[in-house]
């Protein structure tokens, strides 16, 4: 009887725990996220990627914030031109960190299955220097994650970062950012 | 009756369906500070027409060729303006990107205060709502509503959906609108409560990113957004409801949205000015120009000449707006050397460039359509150099060389005019008529025709009335012809001046009747039914019916030589030159000019290539393509001018305070200025100061100077024109006053003339007195004279001398000779010191010594004198002759003289007086005395040095003392 009654109610707990979990569902997280860049120039193409992107959206506000390190970039063409990426151009010792937070424009609800494209309007600071930008992204909601995937272009002039002319051919001005991840559900934190 | 013969002959047609745009005319200014390009984020005109730039770099006023910076000390990162505005009062304000929001004034930037933590989101826009309180909207900080020196942030607390504000449109009913990155929202202040609604895509909103609201003259409001283009909705009762959606834009982000009379002009992020009409047709602007097709159109602003200002980077671009387009050439479409236009009663417009013929109609906004017309006769191509549609839709087309064509538009069939040999193989430059009346003429003269139209078989039938009137007119060359409204038609010939043709009767008229020029080549008949023409090279006239009115260069025109003139329906007469085109209102008597800074210059038109529009456009055709002239846009503004700094030896005063000055603040300078941004090179100015000089002086100059200016009241005027005709022009007036230096004023010279006169009459007495005085002396110096002389001739002296001499020679004779020798001694001195008023001391002493001797022989030793005198100040001191003289005979005369009483007389100086004393024995019975003997003295004394003489006497002596007179001091 107890038995019945002990397993009856964890099951009753752990049942209102997994439906209360869900209800509370406040944000999607990921801290896997790809990040990869292309610099198509004349004389050289150049690429690298981060597995390590940072994502966090907001359900409720319909915020976001993604971040990724500048060191956590890998598949340059030399270590040197890593070096040079890290320490003339981003000068990642300043400025450890890209950021994009802001918010989504299209009324969506991120708590159901979809596939939406929408825009997300924020702050993109590179290098230190902020930009106002609308990027537009497709996202498809599932039961258990959202998956993000957006492409924009950067220009480098924009977040300050200077090229020297000797380097024009190798380095271009614009750079084609790609972003895919995947985010989890979490409960509040 | 002539034979008529028609000819069809081939004609072929080329439907070639490409659209074509007209764009408007434009200038780019680049804005660069220090030679560096600076980004312009908004602009604004103020209440005298002036364009303000709001920029990353600050604020600056643009004169049509400079960028003056507007002085204000701050960091440069708290000069980056996002927005500016002028206000219904005319001022300017600037939000910036810091969030701060403040108002020009002539002494600087006042900022409004804001007084919560928010404060840095950047600044938007700026408006005022219905009642006038003043609101801002910030990316980031939702609106704020300003109140003198409160704020209050309307935010997502209110209800706002978003923080993030685009633009405000305020409504007449006091609410405003803001578009937000969430929907639209409209905000009113009711029932002591902020009531916040919210439009959004819940609503039918394609996209809630509203990027720019507008509100157009049906009072529809345009939604600019980010992603879906732009829709209208309408505002009813305080909602907004969605009007019309436009599916198909494909121009990406919009930055802003500003209607106009005919169109809608739309501003993208990357696709340039797209144009838009009512209908909900667009089309994009500028594709010809590399700069400005693909620009990142910010901000767009209509003018107080309705030019549109818009601005892309550090670009400001001045466009003619709907006033004027351009029909370019392309690869298909060659619009150079347009020999003839027209513009017909079903919206086509035609036009033929070399050999060619096109009619062309608008199929959207800025999109024209077109229709190739081949004429061809023998396989000769040809040109066309003039057309004329008659009441019947029939277009007839004048050639060079092969006659004349008509075709029907409905039939697309051409047929041939032929008869009189001469003018079919000249040139037929103009074909006009009114109702069945056609005329044509050209190179070979002049011929009237009559014309009637069966509508079913769509037959024109031209017969040839009596021509005999025209005979003097035969082989002449004939510009224009043209019916007026009183069916008069008037003829433009080459030399012969201008005929006119009514009930079969010509009159000519020639420079002796007031026609400027013999060679007319266009007419036209205004809204009045006055009668303008123009001559190749004589300038304009218009004919009232009595006179003939000039107007030339000194009145404003241009160019005396014109290719053709044309009135439109608003009291506008258009004329257009080689280089330009001239636009003269007939209310104000005043020209407007367009040529090259405006994109016209150079256009070298043919004669005539000008037809009006049933719309009320006027097509020009010239060498560079055809100008589209909208004069129900065009507006009718008077330069304005205004006095910039007013500066005293060069150094600038605050002349709205300071308007006294003294004389010796007497160098001015002044500085006006004037605006006319579509040709700046055009103005002039005149002005004059009043109280200096009696005639305005006209110049292009931008300041006067006056250097030397007198005292006086004065008032300097400023005008300013495009074309010298100043009398109706407004006007800018300093009046000031330089005031007379103190030695001018009344004041001074009533006081000075008073000190004059009084120095003059003091003057005047001193000499009197001193003459009076002169006189005195000399009277007194007679008198003592006659007196001495009367003494000396007194018979008692002469009686005791003469005794005294009996005496002396009884008992000493040899002393007689001595006594006498004194004695005429002693005269003598009188007669010769009678007309001196001193003599020195020395020979005082002597005369009276001489005096003494004459006595002492009477009195021997009972009379002693002693002198205790130096002689340095015998000759030093002068006195009046005989004075010791007389003083002893005093003496003698009141003094019992007696061995027992002998008389002691002493001289001496004693603080600075000449002292004469003598112990006293007064007698009994004293001699007869006047006394005036003393006072002679007393009074000769005070004459001659102003002193007194003192007299000291007591029982035992008596004492004169006299003032010393000095030699050096008389």
């Amino acid at each position: 009887m107890s038995k019945i009654n002990f397993n009856l109610l964890a099951f009753f707990i752990l049942g209102v725990t997994v439906i209360s979990a869900q209800e509370s569902v406040k944000y999607y997280f990921t801290n896997t996220g790809t990040l990869s860049f292309q610099s198509v120039a004349p004389q050289e193409v150049i690429s690298a990627t981060s597995n390590e992107m940072r994502g966090l959206i907001d359900v409720e506000k319909k915020t976001f914030t993604f971040k990724v390190y500048i060191r956590s970039f890998k598949g340059f063409n030399s270590a040197l031109q890593a070096e040079h990426f890290n320490e003339k151009y981003l000068e990642s010792d300043k400025f450890p960190e890209a950021v994009f937070s802001g918010k989504i424009i299209e009324d969506v609800d991120l708590l159901k299955n979809g596939r939406h494209i929408i825009r997300a309007k924020g702050k993109l600071n590179i290098h230190g220097v902020e930009r106002e930008r609308i990027i537009k992204s497709n996202i498809v909601i599932t039961d258990e994650s959202v998956i993000l995937d957006s492409q924009f272009i950067v220009m480098l002039s924009e977040h300050n970062i200077k090229i020297p002319k000797v380097v024009h051919e190798k380095i271009a001005s614009e750079i084609a950012v790609s972003v895919k991840a995947v985010l989890r559900k979490k409960p509040a934190l | 009756m002539r034979l008529i013969r028609f000819m069809t002959l081939i004609l072929s047609i080329l439907s070639v369906l490409i659209v074509h745009s007209q764009d408007p005319l434009y200038k780019i200014h680049e804005f660069k500070l220090n030679g560096s390009k600076t980004r312009i984020t908004s602009v604004c005109i103020d209440s005298l027409g002036i364009l303000w730039c709001g920029t990353e770099k600050g604020l600056f006023s643009f004169t049509g060729t400079e960028f003056i910076p507007y002085k204000w000390n701050d960091s440069l990162d708290n000069k980056i303006i996002n927005t500016v505005h002028t206000d219904s009062k005319g001022r300017i304000w600037a939000g910036m990107k810091n969030g701060k929001l403040g108002m020009l004034t002539s002494k600087g930037i006042i900022w409004q205060k804001i007084d919560d933590n928010f404060g840095n989101s950047p600044v938007s826009d700026i408006e005022e709502d219905a009642a006038g309180s003043f609101l801002c909207s910030t990316e980031g900080g939702g609106l704020i509503y300003f109140s003198g020196d409160s704020s209050i942030r309307i935010t997502t607390n209110h209800g706002l959906s978003d923080n993030y504000c685009y633009s405000i449109l305020p409504l007449a009913d006091g609410s405003v609108l803001t578009g937000t990155d969430q929907g639209i929202n409209r905000i009113k202040f009711e029932s002591g409560k902020w009531q916040v609604s919210v439009f959004s895509s819940e609503d039918g909103l394609p996209d809630n990113i509203v990027r720019h609201l507008s509100m157009d003259q049906n009072g529809l409001i345009w939604a600019g957004m980010q992603d879906k283009g732009f829709c209208r909705l309408e505002y009813i009762n305080g909602s907004l409801r969605m009007a019309e959606q436009f599916n198909s834009w494909s121009y990406g982000q919009i930055n802003f949205i500003l209607p106009l009379s005919k169109s809608v002009w739309i501003g993208t992020e990357k696709k340039g000015i797209i144009s838009a009409d009512y209908s909900g047709g667009f089309s994009p602007l500028f594709e010809k120009d590399n700069n400005l097709k693909s620009m990142r159109a910010a901000f767009a602003l209509r003018d107080h000449d309705n030019n549109i200002w818009t601005i892309s980077g550090h670009r400001l671009v001045r466009t003619s707006g709907e006033i004027w387009q351009k029909l370019e050439s392309d690869s298909e479409l060659k619009i150079h050397s347009v020999h003839s236009i027209l513009a017909d009663s079903k919206g086509n417009v035609w036009f033929s460039p070399d050999q060619q013929l096109y009619k062309a109609w608008q199929v959207k906004p800025g999109k024209l359509s077109y229709k190739k017309y081949f004429i061809t006769n023998k396989n000769k191509l040809t040109d066309i150099v003039s057309l004329y549609e008659d009441p019947y839709g029939m277009i007839w087309i004048g050639t060079l060389g092969e006659g004349v064509y008509i075709l029907d538009p409905q039939t697309n069939k051409v047929i041939k005019l032929k008869d009189d040999i001469e003018l079919n193989e000249g040139s037929i430059l103009t074909i006009n008529g009114k109702d069945n009346e056609v005329w044509i003429a050209g190179f070979g003269g002049i011929l009237k025709l009559q014309i009637a139209f069966e509508k079913n078989s769509r037959k024109l039938n031209i017969t040839y009335p009596d021509q005999s009137a025209l005979e003097t007119l035969k082989g002449d060359y004939i510009y224009y012809v043209f019916t007026d409204s009183k069916s008069k038609t008037w003829i433009g010939t080459d030399e012969k001046g201008l005929v006119q043709y009514s009930n079969g009767k010509l009159r000519f008229f020639n420079k002796e009747d007031g026609l400027p020029g013999n060679t007319i080549v266009s007419i036209d008949e205004d809204k009045n039914g006055k009668i303008w023409l123009a001559c190749i090279d004589a300038g304009i006239a218009s004919y009232d019916g009595n006179r003939f009115k000039i107007y030339s260069v000194r009145n404003g025109l241009s160019d005396i030589n014109c290719s053709s003139i044309l009135c439109d329906k608003n009291g506008k007469v258009i004329i257009t030159h080689a280089n330009g085109v001239d636009i003269f209102d007939t209310e104000s008597e005043t020209f407007q000019y367009y040529s090259s800074e405006s994109g016209m210059g150079e256009l070298n038109p043919d004669l005539n290539t000008v037809s009006h529009g049933h719309d009320g456009r006027v097509w020009i055709g010239t060498e560079r393509g055809i100008f589209i002239f909208n004069t129900s846009v065009s507006t009718w503004k008077q330069t304005p001018v205004w006095i910039k700094s007013v500066s005293l030896f060069l150094q600038e005063i605050d002349f709205n305070s300071l308007n006294r000055f003294s004389h010796d603040q007497n160098n001015f300078t002044f500085e006006f200025g004037s605006v006319w941004y579509n040709d700046p090179g055009r103005i002039r100015f005149s002005y004059i100061l009043e109280g200096y000089s009696e005639d305005w002086q006209e110049s292009k100059d931008e300041s006067a100077s006056y250097p030397r200016l007198a005292p006086g009241k004065y008032t300097f005027k400023v005008r300013s024109s495009l074309n010298n005709h100043f009398h109706s022009s407004p006007e800018a007036s300093y009046s000031f006053i330089i005031t007379q230096p103190f030695w001018k004023q009344w004041w001074f010279r009533i006081i000075i003339s008073l000190a004059l006169a009084l120095m003059i009459y003091k003057l005047i007495r001193r000499r009197e007195q001193r003459l009076k005085r002169e006189q005195k002396l000399a009277e007194e110096r007679l008198q003592f004279r006659f007196d001495t002389l009367r003494n000396q001739v007194n018979p008692h002296f002469l009686f005791n001398s003469f005794n005294t001499l009996i005496t002396v020679i009884e008992k000493n004779p040899g002393k007689a000779i001595n006594y006498v020798e004194n004695l005429s001694e002693f005269f003598r001195n009188i007669i010769a010191y009678k007309d001196k008023s001193t003599i020195p001391l020395t020979e005082e002493l002597e005369l009276l010594s001489n005096y003494l001797y004459l006595q002492k022989s009477r009195y021997g030793e009972n009379l002693s004198l002693n002198i205790k005198v130096s002689e340095d100040e015998k000759n030093q001191i002068l006195i009046p002759p005989l004075s010791l003289q007389m003083l002893a005979e005093n003496a003698l005369k009141h003094n019992a003289i007696s061995h027992e009483t002998p008389l002691k007389l002493e001289v001496e100086i004693e603080n600075d007086f000449l002292i004469v004393k003598n112990n006293m024995n007064k007698k009994f019975g004293t001699e007869k005395s006047t006394g005036t003997g003393l006072q002679n003295i007393i009074s000769r004394y005070k004459l001659l040095c102003g002193k007194d003489v003192m007299i000291r006497s007591d029982e035992k002596q008596f004492k004169v003392m006299l003032p010393v007179i000095r030699k050096n001091t008389v």
